[in-house]
């Protein structure tokens, strides 16, 4: 048992959950503000471990192989743990006069648990624990400012949809066990020809394809994704596309590659048509949006599509660029969301009433205003974009590349003319920052929404410009789906 | 010095000094001009040096590995065709920039400015030398880039925004993903992104010809090339570029940026031609590019519109140049389109600047509003007739030369091709010199001959400083120069530069008279009929503004406009469809997608089963349970009131309750009862609290399709049940009998269910326990928290 030590990343979040809320009990609100400190602690502490488990090439089974460690899960942990990071300092400001600081870090670190979770399960009920327990913490951060009406109700959404897409899951996966006979994933995967073969595993496949889409936001599930990050506190969108999104990947690559690669060259079709309609949809929608959060879970819709692209192609340097696209869209769109947070903390400043703050009237000028905000939203906004030098960038390249020299010509050609419709928007939305006029004067950024968002930036730059030990990881993640 | 960091510092230098110069304004105000263009002088003077190298017929090629797992590296490759464009943006730039310094108003944003410019002269640089395609992708988008920004420089202007806007999608946006598409095609075929590893090798050009994706690749590199050089119907963006200040134009619009195109096409040029698709794209495109845009010009009556259209016109004869040279010496066309590439940005440029300068001094562009101003303005006028006769092609200037070389590869493609080509190729080379020549020579009659237009000139007309004329003037003087002997350029530009495109080392022997040729005879025939066209130009402009009046859909902006211009709109339409807001509509199409998805396997399953075999044999007394459970069904469903409506269903759960007693299911009937029990209870308690009946009127078409809904579900539900009692799926070994042969054996109870529950399962029971626990202290809480707010 003395592999238990291997999740030693979750067992010192768990506690950290834990001393929060307890700490949380004795403490005066204006003293809350330690409560911030000691998650981001925890999560650096377990940051560095999962680093160093990682960087061991540690693999290890455990809990009678329901658990496993392995470069996917350890990548996937640390992209979780790296939103975490960025959203949790972010928080230290969002948070600060507020009662219940407690028990925002202690479900923020809940969530993240279940993803990390979820990111070791080799076996279907792990994985759907992990996936339940992440869900049901954010549903409640998603409403954590409960005087709010619109908060409410993207957490209704949010919530209602969640819980009807979880019964699918269940669904799904009860039909999987009994057409295989075993909940453990390898063990599907030695039995896939049994659920291939048989009419009723479509329903399992497509039901599980419901279940893991709604997460990852793939169209037609897509639908709450807009009103929720819309709706949401401005850190919790950031939490909601960085990682929650990539645990639907992370569950949907370890259960449905398997099925995919013992299924037929129509399948792949399939997932070609929802690839190219979730990224056509939602860049489409994405260009008339005047609220920059929408806009962003928009956009967040059509890079699931890029993203999905990695299914069709199944190669492994396609499924790498999937991973590094998800690494790389974590830290962009959490990059972005936390500087939208920013604005809206600006233009609260001014007007404590205000509604909508993150209408696109509010970034006008805003180089003028907050020039280092500016800035690194305009880098994320180009990043998403793909435009070179940025995470953005390398990861559609290695994606699109691997897309073409697989022979799916037309897959790429049609990405690569979505990516040119998304530059539309986004240069929109810099077109307000930097090309328009404004009143009001300058505004110092508060410490730590700068830290997280400076913190994303660097990231961002540095995948775009050395991506090289980026790629590594991600493809030594990429190779262990594929054996 | 090492010559590779000259390369790199030419490439970098002005990349770093445009991240100070903003700073620098500070300092040195308005005279930032100097010192950027000192920037530009120093990249030429670092090309300068390593020009022996290249004349010499050798390349540097130098790279350091950036991302090699996926085959990117960062390299430089410089030979005589990248040197020659290299050579152009500096060379030009640091002129363009001098001459801004009196252009500009020092009122300007002039950091701004010269910062975009040092910009666009970097990627500039950065683009020839690429050695990766990659790399050449990320400065051909940034030379887009710092056109976009340049073009809307004024950023006020509606119109400046809308030139830029167009240029970036048209450039950056389409040709520029085009062309990256087209790389990774390349990529694909040939497995690699290193351009001297595809231009050295012979097996991979033969691989590349005869590949199934040839014609993709050729086709979405030349969309990309033809979008940047404004061909084709791409070339809609060039005149509204002109938007931008005039020395912009200039540089970019006219000698450099616009060159990108020429370049890549001459890049590829080596593994695409000599094959048919590249003879029609290419040279296709270019013959008539030229000739639409050269009749376009007549039209302008704004100067540089009219300049904008002949640059169009002129890069076509480029461009139609680098198609010829299919079957024949390939040589011949490269040669030409290589020198007409250099001269054309020595006069055009030239031009440019003069329009620049009439404008400046004299307030206006239009042309109906200029005139006789050549007794004002004398060396103005000496500079742009010697700008304008080169371009119609007169000797002894540098036009001449090339537009003959132009000739004699038009009718040598032609001869090749054979009929009807040998005289259709030909007659359109002679029609685009005529046109060429008409327009050339209105700039100079319209702007300086002729009658003073008092009326809209201002009072006092003059030359302008030295620093504005002189930068025209070194222009000028280069076209002459190059006119009168041909061999300077050809030895140390051209020739290594068409060695850099043919790959092997070349002579070319160029002299101002070559005898009596049939080129000189075409070239009598194009100055003749231009001088007619020139009597006529009046009169076919106003024909071609009557035409658009009557036809305004006849027109390539139009549709730009139409699919562009109301993007957003039109994406509001669609979003409006997709965006509607009621959760219902939100869990619409997943729940069809589970039926769908159930449904279909099912019919499947239908057709390739036996029948199902049904057993109607039921006693009496259990059919009347059924026929009441049907009932109480269907009472739920339509007693519009809650409580009737409850105790309806609660009837329904005793009576399945029933059916497990018929079943022998005495355990799970108890469950049943109880359970049903307590719903009921809790259902009553709630209900008393609310109104006792709907108020709200569902609508019909809404009451209809929840019926659907509902019975679609409900069938699916029977289908699934039916097929599973007949047990088509093989069942795996039941888990019931680990419980019957261990119940006694480990526990020793006899009651399976109970044994289950406290010994086999017994943590989860008592996890169950505990859930129920914090569940009610739960409720407690929040009960007496309730009452304390009271």
């Amino acid at each position: 048992m003395e592999d238990i030590l291997l999740l030693a990343p979750e067992i010192i979040l768990a506690v950290t959950a834990l001393v929060v809320l307890v700490a949380g009990l004795y403490l005066k609100t204006e003293h809350k503000v330690a409560l911030g400190f000691i998650s981001v602690a925890g999560i650096i502490m377990a940051i560095a471990l999962t680093m160093s488990i990682m960087l061991a090439k540690t693999s290890a089974s455990m809990f009678y192989d329901t658990m496993v460690i392995d470069p996917l899960s350890q990548v996937f942990k640390l992209v979780f743990l790296s939103v975490a990071l960025l959203v949790s300092i972010a928080s230290v400001k969002y948070v600060s006069e507020d009662r219940n600081t407690e028990e925002f870090f202690a479900l923020l670190l809940l969530a993240i648990i279940g993803m990390m979770v979820v990111s070791s399960s080799n076996d279907l009920i792990t994985l759907f624990l992990g996936f339940e327990l992440a869900g049901l913490a954010t549903y409640a951060l998603v409403g954590f400012e409960k005087k709010n009406i619109k908060v409410l109700e993207a957490s209704m959404k949010y919530f209602i949809i969640g819980a009807v897409s979880s019964a699918f899951l269940l669904f799904g996966m009860s039909y999987v066990y009994g057409m295989t006979g075993t909940t453990n994933i390898p063990g599907i995967a030695a039995n896939a020809h049994l659920l291939v073969d048989n009419p009723i595993g479509i329903v399992a496949i497509v039901m599980l394809i419901a279940g893991f889409g709604y997460k990852m936001s793939l169209v037609p599930f897509h639908m709450w994704a807009p009103d929720t990050y819309q709706g949401a506190p401005s850190v919790i969108s950031a939490l909601l596309a960085g990682a929650s999104k990539k645990m639907g990947f992370i569950a949907a690559f370890k259960v449905i590659i398997v099925a995919l690669i013992a299924l037929n060259a129509e399948w792949q079709t399939i997932f070609a048509v929802l690839a190219v309609i979730t990224m056509t949809l939602g860049n489409v929608v994405a260009l008339s949006q005047d609220s920059v959060k929408r806009m962003l879970a928009y956009s967040s819709v059509a890079q699931a599509g890029y993203i999905s692209m990695a299914f069709v192609v199944l190669t492994p340097t396609a499924l790498a660029g999937g991973i590094l696209y998800i690494l790389s869209h974590a830290f962009m769109k959490a990059g972005a969301f936390i500087a939208v947070a920013i604005v809206g903390f600006m233009i609260l400043v001014g007007n404590k009433d205000a509604r909508d703050t993150d209408h696109i009237d509010n970034f006008r000028g805003l180089s003028k205003r907050m020039p280092i905000t500016a800035f690194a939203l305009m880098v994320f906004l180009l990043a998403l974009a793909g435009i070179p030098a940025t995470a953005g960038f390398v990861s559609k390249f290695v994606l699109f590349s691997s897309t073409i020299e697989a022979g799916l010509v037309w897959l790429a050609v049609i990405a690569i003319l979505n990516s040119a419709i998304s530059l539309f928007y986004y240069a929109r939305v810099i077109k307000y920052m930097y090309f328009m006029p404004t009143e009001g004067g300058r505004i110092t950024e508060p410490a730590p929404y700068a830290i997280a968002m400076i913190l994303a930036l660097v990231a961002v730059l540095v995948i775009g410009i050395w991506p090289e030990p980026f790629i590594y990881w991600a493809s030594e993640a990429a190779n262990v789906l594929l054996i | 010095m090492n010559l590779p960091v000259a390369v790199v510092l030419a490439i970098f230098l002005p990349f770093f000094f445009a991240i100070l110069v903003p700073y620098l304004e500070r300092i040195v105000k308005h005279n930032i001009g100097w010192f950027s263009a000192l920037i530009g002088l120093i990249s030429f003077l670092l090309l300068v040096l390593i020009s022996p190298e290249i004349i010499r017929g050798e390349v540097i090629h130098y790279s350091v590995s950036w991302i090699p797992s996926v085959g990117v590296d960062f390299g430089i490759y410089v030979d005589g065709l990248s040197l020659l464009i290299a050579f152009l943006a500096s060379g030009i730039g640091f002129l363009i920039m001098a001459y801004s310094t009196e252009y500009m108003s020092h009122r300007e944003d002039l950091a701004r400015y010269y910062q975009y410019i040092l910009l666009f002269m970097g990627s500039m640089i950065g683009m020839v030398f690429a050695s990766n395609t990659i790399q050449l992708f990320i400065f051909w988008e940034l030379t887009s880039i710092t056109s976009f920004l340049l073009i809307g420089f004024w950023r006020n202007k509606p119109q400046s925004v809308y030139g830029a806007k167009k240029s970036l999608i048209l450039t950056a946006g389409f040709g520029g993903l085009a062309l990256l598409t087209g790389i990774l095609l390349l990529r694909a075929i040939t497995g690699t992104f290193d351009i001297p590893t595809i231009l050295a090798d012979e097996s991979l050009k033969v691989l590349i010809k005869e590949h199934d994706l040839f014609l993709g690749t050729l086709f979405l590199i030349f969309i990309g090339a033809a979008a940047k050089s404004a061909q084709g119907p791409f070339y809609i963006w060039l005149p509204n570029a002109m938007e931008a200040p005039t020395p912009v134009s200039a540089f970019l619009h006219s000698a450099t940026m616009v060159k990108a195109g020429l370049y890549l096409i001459g890049r590829v040029h080596p593994i695409f031609s000599g094959t048919e698709a590249w003879l029609i794209m290419v040279a296709g495109t270019g013959l008539v590019t030229m000739v639409v845009a050269g009749f376009l010009a007549l039209r302008q009556t704004d100067i540089k519109g009219l300049l904008a259209y002949s640059t169009i016109s002129q890069l076509a004869y480029i461009m139609a140049m680098y198609g010829y040279t299919t079957y024949q010496d390939p040589s011949l066309g490269v040669v030409a389109a290589t020198y007409h590439l250099l001269n054309h940005a020595t006069f055009k440029a030239t031009l440019f600047l003069i329009v620049g300068i009439v404008a400046h001094e004299a307030a206006t562009r239009d042309i109906k509003k200029l005139g006789g101003l050549r007794k004002e303005m004398p060396i103005t006028f000496v500079i742009a007739t010697i700008g304008a006769l080169s371009m119609a092609g007169v000797p002894p200037l540098n036009g001449f030369l090339s537009k003959e070389m132009f000739y004699e590869a038009s009718v040598d493609i032609g001869a090749s091709l054979g009929q009807p080509y040998n005289l259709l190729i030909p007659m359109i080379a002679v029609i685009a010199g005529v046109l060429t020549f008409a327009y050339s020579i209105k700039i100079i009659d319209g702007i300086f001959l002729g009658k003073r237009n008092d009326e809209h000139l201002p009072k006092k007309v003059h030359d302008p400083s030295i620093i504005m004329l002189g930068p025209a003037a070194i222009l000028a003087f280069i076209v002459v120069l190059f006119g009168i002997f041909p061999s300077i350029p050809m030895s140390f530009i051209i020739e290594p530069a068409v060695s850099g495109i043919i790959l092997e080392d070349i002579s070319i022997y160029a002299s101002l008279w070559h005898g009596f040729t049939v080129e000189l005879l075409m070239t009598v025939v194009t100055f003749g009929l231009g001088i007619i066209i020139y009597k006529k130009y009046d009169a076919i402009a106003n024909w071609q503004d009557e035409f658009n009046k009557k036809h305004p859909t006849f027109s390539l902006n139009y549709y730009y406009d139409e699919i562009f211009g109301n993007a957003t709109e039109n994406a509001k339409k669609i979003s409006l469809k997709f965006q509607v807001g009621p959760i219902r509509a939100y869990l619409f199409p997943i729940v069809l997608i589970a039926i769908l998805s159930v449904l279909f396997p099912i019919i499947i399953l239908s057709v390739e089963l036996t029948p199902i075999t049904f057993n109607f044999e039921t006693p009496p007394y259990e059919l009347i349970v059924f026929i009441l459970i049907i009932t109480t069904a269907v009472m739920a469903a339509i007693i519009p009131s809650y409580l009737p409506a409850v105790i309806a269903v609660s009837a329904l759960g005793f009576l399945i309750g029933i059916v497990f007693i018929f079943l022998l299911a005495p355990d799970l009937a108890i469950t049943q009862i109880l359970a049903e029990t307590l719903t009921t209870i809790i259902f009553v308690l709630v209900i008393s609290k609310v109104p006792q009946t709907f108020k709200e009127k569902i609508p019909r078409n809404i009451l209809y399709r929840d019926i659907l809904i509902s019975l679609t579900v409900a069938s699916t539900v029977f289908l699934i049940m039916l097929y599973a009692t007949q047990g088509i799926i093989e069942p795996f070994e039941s888990v019931s009998h680990y419980f019957l042969e261990k119940s006694i054996l480990l526990t020793g109870g006899h009651n399976i269910v109970n044994v289950i529950l406290v010994d086999f399962r017994s943590l989860d029971t008592l996890g169950e326990i505990v859930v129920i626990f914090l569940a009610a202290l739960g409720v407690y809480n929040l009960l007496h928290s309730r009452g304390e707010r009271k």
